[in-house]
């Protein structure tokens, strides 16, 4: 109920999170178009190293990379819980590969604090902040740093 | 406001290109018939012009709407036959065409542009054509009372009713529509024209009330008004009350009845053209009597047959037989008899031809409609496609090219979930599902189709402008030439036919330019003066042809090949072995013209090559076919879309591609066997022999190979893609286990065990060049949606793109030039032509024999003739191996045999039965060098590569019929398998060891192989490279002897050694000649000039003892 209401405000964002090497990560859900499982990547050789391969997705040719390359951690290991989060960037189609979805988070701006000064200068690129939220910290990802 | 206003501008362009569309076509055929003109044409295009400065004022694009005006008052003087449609002033127009149509298309930045240049000239033409007589009658408006208003130009109303406007005759007051309303008279005036035009206001001084009155204060405001608002409206907009608003007749007399009581009930002014011409008779002024057409575009309820008769309009309301549609303007002489059957009830009486009175000549006849194109058009569309198809209804809408793009897209995710679908279903055995997936397949396809045939476009849009290239062009170039096209109506995909017409424009002027000759020449060669091109398009094997033909003066072949030859194009041995068909295909190639002046036309810098690529860009081939002095062909064949193009899938690892089979020129296999045979080496490139040309070839798994290994970000070590093993294990999940223990170094394993296995090879064009590309396996012939790749992608550019397969996986389609540029291939193929064209350069220089022969098939070597003493056939069996030497019993004595493979980095050959022995006498004794097979005697230049394969016994290579071809050293091969041998032929010199020689050879390569020769032996070598240099080396080194070569620039051998020997300085030298020249005469020449020893060249052993032995008897003689 509480969520109901903190939904009707507008300083509230509303997080799709997902586990990328151990760590909890977000993106707003109004970047999301949706979340497939694994399906047939063809890989593209000569490709970024960070591409995975390109899927179809309803016809369209959508490219996947592999997030935690992006991020510098150890390529992505497939299992039956990874997951294509396929969001919209520079209106195009991309899926990020991700090692499970976690859960839909309704945070309030308010919460969301800076990127800690310990993460390096060609990192922060990547991130627009971090939530605190009981336990869980979360990082909201910047996919402007991420995809471009 | 600012989008609304957008959409409408952008409406408004695009329907006033569309208006200008045939623009070109039209004014040309009226240029064609001159004074005797077609109504119904100069009509047309005069509504388009019409109908652009409307919206154009509407819009309040000026510029825009000026030039269309001007040109608009041409147009009607043409129509009203005052102007001679010449073509000077049909110039002018296509000019103001192009102009209109640039501005339409910058609309945003139209008003920026200076058009004064074409409205004075438009402007021109009319005073030119002394319309200095009056504009048009005066009209004058008189107000309800009869009191004189003011006096407009007819023209002026005309021109607003042309417009589309109405127009009215308002009685404002300052006082009360001003003052009252608290608005400035700015503010009205500005309210004003955003409702329509002023014509031409008074103020009523004389009603302005004044104050002693008492009355209220009027101050009336007499407006001409043009508006498009309705009359019944009129009143409302204005604020006014109903009275005040009168609307006018072009007459300037209130419309309806000649009574100035307006009423909203009035029927509109379009309904009462004969109200017009009525009143046309009697205006004040009237000083022509000639009847005005006025001009509109508002239906007439006059049935079209009212035109083919005499009789005046008839009512509408008519009784049954209604008066059938016309047929798309086939007039019959006599009025139409009533349509037969068949005819349902036809549609409610439609728009008459626009012209609004029926055009009477004088003998009172009844002009008819000439030519399909004055058929009205309701939606002023084009009108090229014609017939039925342009009902009178509107049967067509406009749409967003983005909405139909989607929908294309749409329709192949439903074919792809449809052949899912149908799989699925098919295995179910499912007797009611089954003929519901039969229903949902058909009309998937259906509905593809069609979605498709929603972008398809006639090529007449094309066609359409080229009567205007060709008439220019053949203007400026004082030639006579008329362009026929035919095939209008074959249609091509809209992407297509936007990228055709640059291409198609080339091509046609080169017709005109090249093609046709002047009348002059034509008339000497007994041709019509007049030159025709042909257009032609046509449907065949589901490809759209387009042909354009000329009856000019052919192309010529063998000009064709000298001028290739001169540019470099070619190679003097390429073109002697090209047919005429290959000749013609040369001009396509980049950096060839064979314009001998550069025209304007010729010389823009764009070439065959451009047209040939930009075609090949539309999945479209070229070919060429010409005939001297009857003409030219050239042959276009384009696929209906590009969306779908027609590909080879091939399978290569575990990737699946689709190759443009537009790109794809023919498949080759090469047995298991063989290729070790067919694919050699050069330069590190492989290269295969297709029917005598050789291409470069290169395996799909070494282009995307790169990409196997991949560098770990942590620990920086190279590592087997993981991905390969992602996607294998995607694609098969149960072969996971297996995956690991793939061999980490495919390409090698790859490439051993492919040595034994058949090879696909493709012979892929990239424009002008050609190679070969390896793959494991064909699969089939599909054709395909290209989808573009993402952002990320952009980079790879060995993709053009990717698709979906039936199974719904992705393939990445190949493309074919990219491969070519990332491998290198392009610029190695640059390099080896060069070298070709270097050697071809040599011949005639210096000819070496050499014989040719194999060790290994794959593998060619040479050795100089000169030294071979003879050659043997022997069994392989007879071969002994005794004393680590392998021998063979011949004529009572052993002959020892050297085996290339024993010496070199060389394939072991296969066993064969019988070999050959090629006997050469080294140090006295014979020594057979083993072939398995001997190929040919080459003659061969000195353009000898020493650096790319030097070692002990290899001289260097040289590319001989194409092959690289080791030169085998015999000495140095003997020197490494028999070191006793050599030994004894040094040992002979060795009392000459502080001898110091001059060396003098142009050929850096013998030069270099006989410096090596001489300082073996012993001797000091001083070199020169020709005669002069030999003289001023000479000067600095005194020597013992000279060794010179015959042939030489700037001074030869001959010319040398009788300087030489004539010189009291060197006089005393011995002079030895080394030469390739072995003539009688040569010999004889060489004497005469003071040569002691003649040699051939290559023969190291006999050179050095002749050597020896002349050195020796010279210091005996100075001794």
């Amino acid at each position: 109920m509480a969520d109901v209401q903190a939904l009707a405000q507008s300083d509230v964002r509303e997080l799709i999170t997902f586990y990328l090497n151990g760590g909890l990560f977000g993106v707003d859900v109004a970047q999301v178009r949706e979340v497939n499982r694994l399906q047939d990547i063809t890989r593209v050789p000569h490709a970024p190293e960070f591409v995975c391969g390109v899927i179809n997705l309803r016809g369209e040719i959508v490219t996947v990379v592999d997030l935690r390359l992006i991020l510098n951690m150890p390529a992505t290991e497939l299992s039956s819980k990874t997951r294509i989060v396929i969001v919209t960037h520079q209106d195009e189609q991309i899926g990020l590969l991700v090692d499970e979805i976690a859960d839909v988070l309704i945070i309030n701006v308010n919460d969301i604090e800076p990127i800690p000064p310990n993460i390096s200068a060609e990192e922060r690129q990547y991130f627009s902040g971090v939530c605190k939220m009981e336990s869980l910290l979360t990082t909201i990802l910047n996919l402007n740093g991420i995809l471009t | 406001m600012g989008i609304e206003t957008d959409d409408l501008i952008q409406e408004m362009v695009v329907e006033s290109l569309d208006h200008l569309e045939n623009i070109e076509e039209d004014l040309l055929t009226i240029e064609s018939q001159g004074a005797d003109i077609d109504l119904d044409l100069v009509n047309k295009v005069f509504r388009a012009i019409h109908s652009v400065k409307g919206a154009a004022g509407f819009c309040a694009l000026n510029n825009i709407r000026e030039l269309s005006h001007e040109w608009e008052s041409i147009l009607n003087l043409v129509r009203k036959k005052e102007l001679t449609p010449t073509p000077g002033i049909v110039d002018i127009m296509l000019k103001a065409a192009d102009l209109l149509k640039d501005l339409l298309k910058n609309v945003g930045d139209s008003d920026n542009r200076d058009i004064s240049l074409y409205t004075s000239m438009l402007k021109g033409i009319l005073d030119v054509d002394s319309r200095a007589k009056e504009v048009g009658p005066k009209v004058t408006i008189k107000d309800k009372h009869g009191q004189v208003l003011m006096e407009v130009n007819q023209n002026e109303l005309l021109e607003k009713k042309n417009f589309g406007y109405f127009i009215y005759l308002v009685r404002m007051d300052l006082i009360r529509d001003c003052q009252d309303k608290q608005r400035t008279p700015l503010k009205l005036i500005e309210y004003l024209t955003s409702l329509g035009e002023i014509v031409n206001l008074t103020l009523n001084i004389d009603a302005i009330g004044t104050i002693d009155d008492g009355e209220p204060i009027r101050m009336p405001l007499d407006l001409l008004f043009g508006s498009i608002v309705e009359p019944s409206l009129m009143a409302a907009a204005l604020d006014v009350p109903m009275d005040d608003v009168v609307e006018l007749t072009v007459a300037g007399t209130p419309v309806g009845v000649p009574e100035a009581v307006p009423s909203p009930a009035a029927p509109a002014v379009a309904a009462e053209p004969a109200a017009l011409v009525a009143e046309k008779s009697k205006p004040e002024a009237a000083p022509i009597p000639e009847p005005v057409q006025v001009i509109q575009s508002i239906p007439r309820p006059a049935p079209p047959q009212a035109e083919l008769t005499p009789a005046p309009p008839q009512p509408v309301v008519q009784p049954a037989p209604p008066p059938p549609p016309p047929p798309p303007v086939r007039p019959t002489p006599a009025p139409a008899p009533p349509q037969p059957v068949a005819q349902p009830a036809p549609p409610p009486p439609r728009p008459a031809p626009v012209l609004a009175p029926p055009p009477i000549d004088r003998s009172g006849a009844v002009s008819l409609p000439a030519t399909m194109e004055s058929r009205p058009q309701p939606d002023g569309g084009d009108t090229q496609t014609g017939g039925e198809k342009k009902g009178y209804a509107e049967t067509s809408v406009r749409v967003n090219i983005f909405l139909l793009d989607q929908l294309m897209t749409l329709a192949g995710e439903l074919v792809l979930s449809r052949n899912q679908l149908v799989q699925t279903i098919s295995s179910l055995q499912s007797q009611t599902l089954q003929p519901i997936a039969q229903r949902i397949n058909l009309i998937t396809s259906e509905l593809q189709e069609r979605i498709m045939q929603t972008r398809m476009q006639p090529i007449g849009n094309v066609f359409g402008k080229f009567n205007r290239v060709v008439r220019d062009l053949a203007r400026s170039l004082n030639k006579n030439v008329v362009l026929y096209t035919e095939g209008h109506d074959v249609e091509l995909d809209k992407s297509i036919i936007e990228n055709l017409s640059d291409p198609l424009t080339h091509l046609v002027r080169n017709s005109v330019d090249h093609g046709v000759e002047v009348p002059e020449v034509r008339r000497r060669m007994g041709k019509d003066e007049e030159g025709r091109i042909y257009l032609k398009a046509y449907h065949e094997a589901g490809q759209v042809n387009i042909e354009i033909s000329d009856d000019g003066a052919g192309i010529d072949p063998v000009r064709i090949k000298a001028k290739a030859l001169e540019k470099g194009v070619i190679t003097q041995a390429e073109a002697q072995g090209m047919g005429d068909h290959e000749a013609f295909s040369l001009i396509f190639r980049p950096g060839f013209s064979t314009a001998e002046k550069v025209t304007e036309v010729s010389g823009r810098g764009v070439g065959m090559d451009v047209v040939k690529t930009n075609l090949e860009k539309l999945g479209g081939t070229i070919d060429i076919q010409s005939v001297v002095n009857k003409g030219t062909t050239i042959r276009i064949k384009l696929p209906l879309t590009l969306a779908i193009i027609p590909s080879l899938i091939v399978r290569t690892g575990s990737y699946r591609f689709a190759i443009p089979q537009v790109n794809l020129v023919e498949l080759v296999r090469i047995r298991g066997e063989d290729v070790a045979k067919k694919i050699e080496k050069i330069k590190g490139l492989d290269v295969f022999r297709l029917r005598g040309k050789l291409l470069p070839v290169i395996r799909l798994s070494t282009v995307l190979g790169d990409s196997g290994m991949y560098r770990d970000p942590v620990t920086g070590q190279l590592k087997i893609d993981r991905r390969d093993v992602i996607a294998d294990h995607r694609s098969t999940p149960g072969e996971v286990k297996e995956l690991p223990e793939k061999p980490t170094p495919r390409d090698a394993t790859g490439r051993r065990a492919a040595l034994t296995q058949a090879l696909n090879i493709l012979v892929l064009s990239a424009g002008a060049f050609q190679y070969g590309l390896i793959i494991d396996e064909l699969e089939d012939s599909e054709e395909i949606v290209v989808k573009p790749l993402g952002r990320h992608l952009k980079d790879c550019d060995i993709y053009a793109g990717a698709t979906i397969m039936g199974d719904g996986r992705v393939a990445l389609i190949l493309d074919v030039v990219g491969i070519a540029q990332k491998t290198k291939l392009v610029q190695r193929d640059r390099l080896t032509k060069e070298k070709t064209k270097e050697e071809a350069r040599f011949v005639s220089k210096e000819i070496y024999t050499f014989l040719l022969f194999t060790n290994h098939p794959g593998e060619t070597f040479a050795v100089p003739l000169s030294l071979i003493v003879r050659i043997e056939r022997i069994k392989s069996k007879d071969v002994e191996f005794t004393m680590q030497k392998n021998t063979i019993q011949y004529r009572g004595t052993s002959l020892t045999l050297l085996f290339l493979h024993h010496y070199l980095k060389l394939k072991e050959p296969p066993e064969q039965d019988e070999l050959f022995v090629i006997v050469f006498n080294i140090g006295g004794k014979d020594i057979g060098l083993v072939a398995t097979s001997l190929l040919d005697v080459e003659e061969l230049s000195t353009q000898i590569d020493t650096a790319s394969f030097r070692e002990k016994g290899v001289m260097g290579s040289a590319i001989i019929n194409g092959r690289t071809t080791l030169l085998v050293d015999i000495y140095e091969l003997v020197d490494v398998a028999e070191p006793d041998w050599i030994q004894k032929v040094e040992t002979k010199q060795t009392d000459e060891r502080t001898t110091r020689l001059l060396l003098v050879e142009d050929s850096a390569f013998f030069r270099e192989m006989l410096r090596g020769y001489f300082e073996d032996a012993g001797y000091d070598v001083v070199v020169a490279g020709d005669g002069v240099d030999a003289l001023s080396v000479l000067a600095g080194h005194p020597v013992d002897a000279v060794i010179t070569d015959l042939e030489m620039p700037n001074m030869d051998g001959f010319e040398l050694t009788r300087r030489l020997k004539t010189s009291p300085e060197y006089g005393h030298l011995p002079v030895m000649a080394i030469t390739s020249l072995a003539g009688d005469e040569d010999v004889k020449k060489g004497m005469d000039s003071g040569v002691d020893e003649y040699h051939i060249k290559l023969d190291k052993e006999q050179m050095l003892q002749k050597l020896s032995d002349l050195i020796q008897r010279y210091q005996r003689v100075r001794n």
